[in-house]
């Protein structure tokens, strides 16, 4: 059962002259449980995907559709918490807020549904991302590797049924790095979460079930790896 | 602190994190609501003050208090839309600093009204501090206002005897609910925009801008300003230059609120001075500090149709006169005057120039002009028939009109008669004829009967009964002479008037010092100037905690720009210059905004009141250059704050 289709998906910015097609056409459907990872060179149009498929952009035109749901057809308040119900998004950059602490940037999503947090799930997440003993740490006081771990722990904690993540590992060594995917891999195989991962590392293309590969906002191969 | 709410909590660490530009900006809430307090709370004093002195006339307390209400309107208008200005610019710099943060939250699920929430809060933050506080700030300003008013109004009192102006201290749970909900109201509103501008930024631009430290590109295109100041002042003149205007919005508000309190600051002093100069003209015109009237109506009797008043005949008036004269150290000159209804109808030939311009004409050419009667006490009569050059008993026409003219708004003063010994033909009405032959004339009436040269037509007539008499005196002690005037007519009129009254007429003494009259009138100036001082000190000093606020926003989030110049080598002492240099810019831009249009509404003000008092206009140059002494002085203390801010700081480790 396909959990994600992309039909049709194009982007272009600006107007006239200076029109860039950063996406011209991009038709896939990835099914649940699947690990799947876009390659492509700088520029091609891979953040700009990820970006439509999260709902965080709204696309020239095409669709987006996420468990049956077409989701450019909500209106923004309706979108953002399908997205945070739904969608688990992780940054090159790890975008966590920066006043709140470890606990506080997982639950975001929580939080932002007004829901009472979930204690057990919580402290397995804190468990398996490592950092139980900076559960009330800020940000600040993290290290590259441990504040990409918190995101993703944040990404995680919803069960969301489809989770993206855009070079996750392209600002840290290769340690911290493979610690990131593993949390993802972990995820995808232990609960049959759909996991996207662009990257540049042919190492972790590798590890996935197909790679996708763009080229000037189009899809040049999509291939089965096993 | 603990909250549930995230979008509390966020608005909370905002703050905290925050915590010098928070404490001004909670400063400029508590100084808000604490005017608002104050304005409120002296209106609500000021009706309890005017029920008190006039208890039971209606009317009375309603005009006043209406007054009072629409002028408190006014202040907390001022109040409300500087506040506004000042931190609607606090809570957009806020919120413009979390574009990534919105972005963040928005990337996993926030929308935007919990956007516009974590903004909101802050302010709802700020209030549930700052509102209590200014409150109680301001009833004690209320409070303090008093005891300053009550100092200015001892004189005035005095004179009232015993029913003094009482303005009580009133605290009144509507005005302080009044107080609040405005006070609410601005903060929400300043806090609303940007919050409402945090929302709709696309999560896709904030994210993207996520880790660039964003300049939008906009033109910064070395204009002349930029090399003009950059050739006077260096380099660091010319990024100073730059950075001003780059900071154009932030800084707005800075401008903004400095033009303001410059131009009330101008206005103020410029249009207390007009108003001390109005006070001197009306009572300092000649030696004359008292006056003494008598006046009585002329009402129709219903039962012989006939118009009745309480007459002054000349032995009566001759009396008075010689007792009011047994005072010592006073000269006295005595007039009545017959204003009923007398017509003349003059023929153009007869007038000069100036009067024909002067007077409305008919449609056959001839002027109808009302004619006033004069009588004078023996003596000053003697005196301007020997300055006639007339016998005693002659009818002498003033020739000589000092009035006001409307149409071109000055103080006129001409001969309006062509003098042939003419005799005047009076008019009471239609077919009812009057002679009355004119022996001489008066070209310049003594200073303190210049009063009757107002009239139209005005002859002096040896002997009158007349309903309005007047009497004035230049004494040395007004104050005794006043109580002493004051008495005698007691005496003399009171029973005639009382009787008078009793059958349904009307008849009225006044006794008016205007010398006391004058101190009092400049105390009560004075005591208004003392208010509207205060006042725009304190809108001055919202402004200012917008200026440091701004400063310090500014200072922190240049620390990587300052970095950058340093690496290449700029001194830290030339970045303290480049910073000082900023805050000239921004002063002197006020200044020139709020300079001319200070003086501007000074000049519309003045040329209000030259209707009434007629004086040149003086630029307040008084008031100039006090203002930009302390502007200068203001951007000097905000020099010395952003200097505080840079040596806290190692700038070179903002570059790692
Ligand atoms: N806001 C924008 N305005 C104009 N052009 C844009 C905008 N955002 C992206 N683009 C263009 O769209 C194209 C695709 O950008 P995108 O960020 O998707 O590339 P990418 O494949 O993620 O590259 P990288 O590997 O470097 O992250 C690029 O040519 C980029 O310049
Ligand atoms: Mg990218």
């Amino acid at each position: 059962m396909a959990i994600l289709e992309v039909n049709n998906l194009t982007k272009t910015y600006g107007k006239g002259d200076t029109t860039v097609t950063a996406l011209g056409g991009v038709s896939f459907s990835v099914n649940k449980g699947e690990f799947v990872a876009i390659i492509g060179a700088s520029g091609s149009g891979k953040s700009t995907l990820m970006h439509l498929i999260g709902g965080v952009d709204r696309p020239t035109s095409g669709n987006v559709i996420v468990d049956g749901k077409d989701i450019f057809e909500s209106n923004e308040s309706e979108l953002a918490i399908f997205r945070r119900r739904n969608i688990g998004i992780v940054y090159q950059f790890y975008n966590l807020i920066p006043t709140l602490t470890t606990t506080e940037n997982i639950m975001l999503p929580y939080l932002l549904d007004n829901r009472k947090p979930d204690q057990s799930k919580l402290t397995s997440i804190l468990d398996a991302i490592g950092l139980a003993n900076r559960a009330e740490h800020l940000p600040n006081e993290l290290s590259g590797g441990q504040q990409q771990r918190v995101s993703v722990g944040r990404a995680l904690i919803n069960d969301p049924a489809l989770i993206l993540a855009d070079e996750p590992t392209g600002n840290l060594d290769s340690k911290s790095g493979r610690e990131i995917i593993d949390l993802l891999k972990l995820a995808n195989k232990q609960y049959n979460q759909t996991l996207l991962i662009i990257t540049h590392d042919e190492k972790i293309a590798l590890q996935a079930d197909r790679i996708i590969t763009i080229s000037d906002g189009l899809i040049l191969r999509d291939e089965e790896v096993r | 602190m603990k909250f549930e709410k995230l979008t509390a909590k966020l608005a909370y660490s905002q703050l905290k994190i925050n915590r010098r530009r928070s404490l001004w900006t909670l400063f400029g809430v508590v100084l808000s609501t604490a005017m608002l307090t104050a304005v409120y709370g002296f209106v609500t004093s000021g009706i309890a003050a005017v029920v008190s002195f006039r208890d039971g006339d209606d009317a009375f307390i309603e005009t006043y208090s209406e007054i009072l209400i629409g002028v408190g309107a006014v202040l907390s208008g001022i109040i409300a839309a500087t506040a506004v200005i000042v931190m609607s610019n606090a809570f957009r710099i806020s919120a413009a600093e979390r574009t990534r943060q919105f972005g963040i939250l928005k990337s996993v699920g926030a929308t935007r009204q919990q956007i516009r929430q974590t903004v909101m809060y802050e302010a709802l933050l700020l209030s549930a501090v700052g509102i209590p506080v200014g409150v109680v700030a301001g009833l004690l300003v209320q409070f303090l206002g008093l005891q300053i008013a009550e100092f200015f109004l001892a004189g005035v009192n005095q004179l009232l005897g015993d029913n003094p102006i009482i303005i009580p201290f009133v605290v009144a749970w509507q005005a302080i609910l009044v107080a609040i909900v405005a006070a609410f109201a601005t903060i929400m509103l300043s806090a609303w925009l940007p919050a409402w501008k945090g929302a709709k930024i696309p999560a896709i631009a904030a994210i993207r801008n996520a880790d660039e430290v964003k300049l939008k590109a906009r033109k910064m295109c070395s204009g002349w300003f930029d090399k003009t100041v950059g050739k006077i002042f260096g380099f660091e003149g010319q990024l100073a230059a730059k950075s001003v205007k780059r900071n154009k919005r932030n800084l707005r508000a800075t401008v903004v609120s400095i033009t303001v309190s410059i131009v009330l600051f101008i206005a103020a002093t410029s249009v207390g001075g007009q108003m001390q100069r109005a006070i001197n003209l009306r009572f300092i015109d000649s030696d004359i500090n008292v006056a003494g009237i008598f006046f009585s109506s002329a009402l129709t009797d219903p039962e012989t149709g006939e118009r009745q008043s309480l007459m002054i005949d000349s032995a009566l008036s001759e009396e008075i006169t010689s007792r009011l004269r047994e005072f010592p150290n006073t000269t006295v000159v005595g007039f009545g005057r017959e204003i009923d209804d007398f017509w003349a109808i003059i023929p153009a030939e007869y007038l000069t120039a100036a009067a024909q311009n002067h007077f409305p004409q008919d449609e056959d050419g001839d002027f109808a002009m009302q004619v006033t009667l004069i009588t004078v006490d023996s003596a000053t009569y003697a005196e301007l028939c020997q300055l006639a050059g007339v016998p005693l008993g002659s009818n002498i026409l003033v020739n000589q009109f000092r009035g006001y003219d409307w149409e071109n708004n000055r103080l006129v003063e001409f001969t309006p008669h062509i003098w042939n010994g003419q005799t005047l033909i009076n008019l009471r009405e239609p077919g009812e004829f009057y002679e009355l032959p004119l022996h001489g004339e008066l070209r310049n009436l003594p200073a303190e009967l210049l009063e009757i040269a107002g009239n139209q037509f005005v002859v002096i007539v040896p002997e009158l009964v007349v309903r309005d008499y007047t009497w004035l005196a230049a004494t040395e002690d007004s104050w005794g002479f006043g109580g002493y005037m004051h008495a005698l007519f007691s005496e003399t009129f009171t029973p005639k008037i009382e009787n008078w009254v009793e059958q349904g007429f009307h008849a009225d003494f006044n006794v008016i010092d205007f010398a006391t009259n004058a101190a009092n009138e400049r105390s009560l100036v004075q005591l208004i100037m003392v208010f509207v001082y205060g006042f725009v000190a304190m809108l001055t000093l919202i402004g200012l905690t917008n200026v440091i606020s701004t400063i310090s926003t500014n200072v922190r989030s240049r620390f990587r720009e300052f970095a950058a110049l340093q690496s290449v080598g700029m001194t830290h002492e030339g970045i303290g210059r480049m910073l000082n240099l900023e805050s000239v810019l921004c002063s002197a831009k006020s200044l020139i905004l709020g300079l001319p249009i200070g003086v501007g509404v000074s000049f519309f003000t003045h040329s209000t009141m030259e209707r009434s008092f007629a004086f040149e206009y003086a630029v307040p140059w008084l008031a100039i250059l006090q203002c930009v002494a302390a502007v200068f002085l203001i951007t000097w203390i905000t020099m010395r704050y952003s200097a505080t801010q840079l040596r806290g700081h190692s700038i070179v480790e903002e570059v790692r």
